[in-house]
Parts: C-alpha cells; structure tokens; sequence
C-alpha cells in the first residue's frame, strides 16, 4: 500500500516535472509564433492602410470623379455633423472661461481670459475636438456603412459592374472630409469664443470689448502669414486637413476590412472610431511640433 | 486560337447538350484552377469549359466552393493555381482596366441581391446604364422598364422604392434586371432560388429560361437545388472535394450509375 503510494507520487511528480520541462520548451516557442503572427497581421494592416490611403488621393485626379457623392458626404459631415460641433464648441469656450476665471482672479488677470479662451481654442482644442467629435459620429458611420455593403456583397456588386470601389465609396468621402473638418474647425473656434464671451461678460463682469481684444492681441502676437492671416489660425488650420484625412481613412479602411456579418460591423465601427481617436492625438502631438518649428522659429 | 479550343475540348472528351447547337465556341474556360483560404484548400484542380449559349448549372453541397468559382469567372478572387479564360483571354493577370472591360459583359445575380440599398429600384437597374454608357434619360427609362418588365416586375409600382421596401423574391428579380439591363453575353447566378417558396422559386427557372431563349446568353448557375439544376441546365457539373466529380447532360445524371450522383440527385 505504502509503496504504492510512494510510487503513484512519484509518478505524479514525474509527471509534472516532465510537462513542466515540455511547457518550458514549448513556451518561447508558442509565445513567439505569437508574436510573429501579430506582427504580420499589424504590418499587413498598415501596408493596406497607405496603400488604400494612396489609392483614393490618386483617384481624385482621374476621371470618373463622383460629384454627387461628394456632395452628399458634405452634407453628411458638414450639416450633419453642425449640431454637435456648435454645442461642443460652445459648452467648451464656457467652461474654458470659468474655470480658469477661478485662478486668474487670484492674481487679477481676469483681463487677460480672452487670450486664454482664444489661444487654446484656435491653436488646440478648436481642431481636436472637432475631429474627434466627427470621427466620433462621422467615422463609424463610414465604417458601419461600408461594412455592411461589404458583408451583403454590395462593394463585389459595384466592382462587377465595373465600378472602382476605392473611387466610388472611399474618395468621394476623402474629399468631404478634407473639405468639411477644416469648415467645422472654424465653426467651434468661433463658437467656442463666443461661449467664452457669454462667461466673461455674464458672469465675471468684464465688457465683451476688452475680452474680444485679448481674444485678437493673442492671434496678433505670434505674427503673420502673408501679411493678414495669423500663425495660430494657420496652424490651426492646417491640422484638420489631416484629421479629415485620418477620420476618412480610417473609417473606410474598416469598413473595407468587415467580414462576418452583421456582428463584424458592429467591430469595425468601434475599432473605426478607437483607432482615429488615436490617430489624432498622436498625429496632433506630431504636426505641432513641426508647425511650431515651421511657423513660429 | 480555334485550334486549341478545339483540342482541349476533345481531350476533355465533353459531350454537348441538346438545344445548344450554334457555333461553339468556348466562352469561359477553367483550367486547373486551384484556391485556398489560408489553410482549407477550396478548389483542387478545376477543369470547365462554357460553351457560347450554353447554360452549365454548378451544383454541390454547401461550402463546396460554388460561389468561389463564380468569383474567381469575374476576377473577384484570384486562383492561386491555373487559368481562367473569358472569349478568349486570359484574365488573372489582366490590368484593372482590361478586366473592366471583360466584367462589362458578364451580368452577374447575387446569392443575397446585394441591390444598392441606398438607391432606387429605379437607379439600381439604371446604374449599369450609367457607368457605362452615356444614355440619354429618356433611353435610360426605356431600358430600365425593359429589364423590369423581363422579371415581371411593375415599373410604376416598384421604381421608386428602396430594396428595404421589396419583399425576398422581388429583390431577387431587381437584381436579375439589374444584371441583363445592360444586355451581357454571359449571365452568372448565384443561387436563384435560394431561401424562396416554391412559387416564386418556379417564376425564377421561367424567367432564367425565358432569357435563355430571348437573349441567347450563355450561363453559369450555381444551386443546390437539383429540380432546378435538371430543368435549367444544358450541362450539369457537380463539385465534389474541391474537383469537379461529374458532368455531364441531365439526362446523363438520370441514366448515371455513380453512387455519389444518385445521392445527391435522388436523395
Ligand atoms: N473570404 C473567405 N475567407 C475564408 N474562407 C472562405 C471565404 N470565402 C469562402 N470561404 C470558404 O470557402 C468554402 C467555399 O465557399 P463558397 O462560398 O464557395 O461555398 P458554396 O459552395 O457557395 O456554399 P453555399 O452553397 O453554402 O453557398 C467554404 O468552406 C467557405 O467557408
Ligand atoms: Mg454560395
């Protein structure tokens, strides 16, 4: 009985001492195919996502170019998307103003808000939170959209009949993209001024003439572009135009990229919107440091 | 050209069909086609020749790879192995615009429609017409209430509805209009009568042969359904492990001796 036991246990522990060598080879191994197959899936994705991205910048050039659908992915982005730009735009100027009122009363630099409200606007938080609120209710549009023409075999119908998807589905909203972030950014910097403006004047008594003047001195301060064009606009500007980009992109990559049914939309609309959301503040991080060292040394 | 045509016909000892004798011509042609998804080999070595008007029914059990080989006709897919040749060119190495121009006179009939679901009837039929040719409006309607009309279907009633609005077999015919608007050579159906009842799956096989003897297209249909298989087909080929197992006549399949044939045919 006794050795019975013993022996049993000692099986046992062979055992496990065996399996656990076994585990230990197989580890490194099994962890890196891994690894490699991840790898490989990223690097592909991002292959196909420049080689898309190029795609449909070239085809803007070649005929046929979709007017229509242009058009109606403006109306899409730009209208669609006016309403919660304004009151994003809005809410934010406010608040802008009243918290940092509560500081800024401490020194009595309660003058000086219309530059805070202005720069901070303009320069950052005009054409990030435009893009990420577009991205947001525009981008996972595109990708539900596409997706689920690609998974009710919509996008193979349009390439049998001999239409190019990439120009037909992808360019059209490229194009709108490009064109309506930047008109939206506008829209929120102003409107986030102005929200500013309601604050300072209604609530911490200064005239809307020394604030709108803080909002000008600080667009005048850092200078020019061709004499008339303020260097914070200009940047502020020039950052949309990729934001458009990235949120056109991103959503017609997933979109492109839905497989499974109605379930595997619902993926690529997430991922759609994750994914830009990043893209944008990484990308933001980047172009201010270049625009910085464009513009302003 | 004709020479080989000819020989690889003889060499793979094809039998024609009755009813289909004009010239004959070989109008789509499969030669060793092979295909895999990752690891599953789909296709192993497909050998097919279409004839000019003829109609040849694929048929199989489900997954068998009977989508994929209407895909791979219309360079949806590209075969890892073998040849795909459309009137007479090959196409799997085909610029974009080549294949345009080869896709322009294949219609093609979805398993699920796949109508544009942001359009109209009317512009769905219609979209064809656009892309490729530039109609006045006036043609462009003449055609479109043409093509409804082929597939029963009421021009005034329907044309302003969006596929959301249309009942299955309806959609089914949308998308059969929407592929012969633009008069193809060659008409690919994906499982015409697929998830039908049977009455509208009847008007289907009229119409489809209707079009065969109106506009004397040649067909590749892919179904399960074997009662339609035999009353559509001037050939039947059966898709069996990633090869073609059998084809031949449906009067071929009636007299056949093949176990796997007559399972499948006569349960
Ligand atoms: N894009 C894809 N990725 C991976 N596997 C695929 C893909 N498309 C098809 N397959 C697989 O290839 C096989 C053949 O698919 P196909 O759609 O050609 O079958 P089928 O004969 O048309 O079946 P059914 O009668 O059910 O429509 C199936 O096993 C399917 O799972
Ligand atoms: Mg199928």
């Amino acid at each position: 009985m006794r050795i019975g036991a013993n022996f049993g246990i000692q099986g046992d522990l062979r055992m496990a001492r065996e399996h656990a060598q076994a585990r230990e080879a197989a580890f490194p191994d099994r962890l890196w195919e891994l690894v490699d197959a991840t790898l490989k899936r990223w690097v592909l994705g991002v292959q196909e996502y420049f080689v898309l991205t190029g795609k449909a910048f070239r085809a803007i050039f070649a005929r046929p170019f979709y007017w229509r659908d242009t058009l109606q992915q403006m109306d899409v982005i730009g209208v669609g998307s006016l309403g919660i730009v304004l009151l994003t735009g809005l809410f934010t100027g406010m608040v802008l103003a009243l918290q940092s009122s509560i500081e800024m009363k401490k020194f009595g630099a309660l003058i000086y808000i219309g530059r805070l409200v202005g720069a901070s606007a303009v320069r950052e938080l005009g054409p990030v939170l435009t893009s990420l609120m577009v991205a947001g209710r525009v981008g996972s549009g595109m990708a539900a959209q596409l997706g689920s023409m690609k998974v009710t075999e919509q996008i193979d119908a349009l390439t049998v009949i001999g239409t190019d998807p990439v120009k037909k589905l992808v360019t059209p909203r490229l194009v709108a993209a490009l064109i309506m972030v930047p008109v939206l950014t506008v829209i929120m910097d102003v409107v986030a001024i102005l929200g500013g403006l309601l604050i300072s004047v209604l609530k911490l008594g200064l005239t809307a003439d020394l604030y709108l003047r803080g909002v000008y001195q600080t667009l005048a301060q850092s200078g020019f572009v061709l004499g008339y064009l303020p260097k914070d606009v200009v940047s502020g500007l020039v950052k949309p135009f990729f934001f458009g980009a990235i949120i056109a992109m991103t959503g017609c990559y997933f979109g492109f990229q839905t497989r499974g049914g109605t379930e595997g939309v619902g993926i690529s609309t997430t991922r759609a919107v994750v994914l830009a959301s990043i893209l944008i503040l990484a990308t933001d991080y980047f172009l201010t440091q270049i625009l910085v060292t464009i513009l302003f040394e | 050209m004709a020479a080989s045509v000819d020989e690889t016909r003889v060499a793979a000892g094809v039998r024609r069909g009755e009813g289909a004798e004009g010239d004959e011509r070989v109008l789509i042609a499969l030669r060793g086609v092979a295909l895999s998804f990752d690891t599953t080999e789909v296709l192993r070595g497909i050998d097919l020749d279409v004839y000019e008007r003829e109609t040849v029914v694929v048929v199989g059990p489900s997954g068998a790879g009977k989508s994929t080989i209407l895909k791979i006709i219309l360079r949806l897919l590209i075969p890892d192995a073998g040849e795909v040749v459309v009137e007479g060119r090959e196409i799997t190495r085909m610029s974009f615009e080549q294949i345009l121009e080869v896709r322009r006179k294949i219609g093609m009939v979805f398993q699920e429609a796949a109508l544009f679901d942001s359009l109209s009837v009317y512009e769905n039929v219609a979209y064809p017409l656009r892309e490729h040719m530039r109609l006045r409006e006036g043609d462009v309607e003449a055609r479109v209430r043409h093509a409804l009309e082929r597939v029963d279907l009421d021009f005034d009633e329907l044309g302003d509805r969006l596929p959301a609005e249309l009942s299955g077999g309806q959609k089914k015919r949308v998308g059969i209009a929407r592929a012969i608007v633009h008069e193809p050579e060659i008409l690919l159906f994906d499982e015409p009568t697929a998830a039908l009842d049977p009455v509208t799956s009847a008007t289907i096989v009229e119409l489809i042969q209707r079009l065969q003897a109106g506009l004397e297209v040649t067909g590749v249909v892919v179904t399960h359904d074997v009662r339609v298989a035999s009353r559509i087909a001037t050939r039947i080929a059966m898709l069996r492990d990633g090869r073609i197992a059998f084809l031949g006549t449906p009067e071929e399949v009636r007299r056949s001796d093949d176990s796997y044939v007559r399972l499948f045919f006569f349960g």
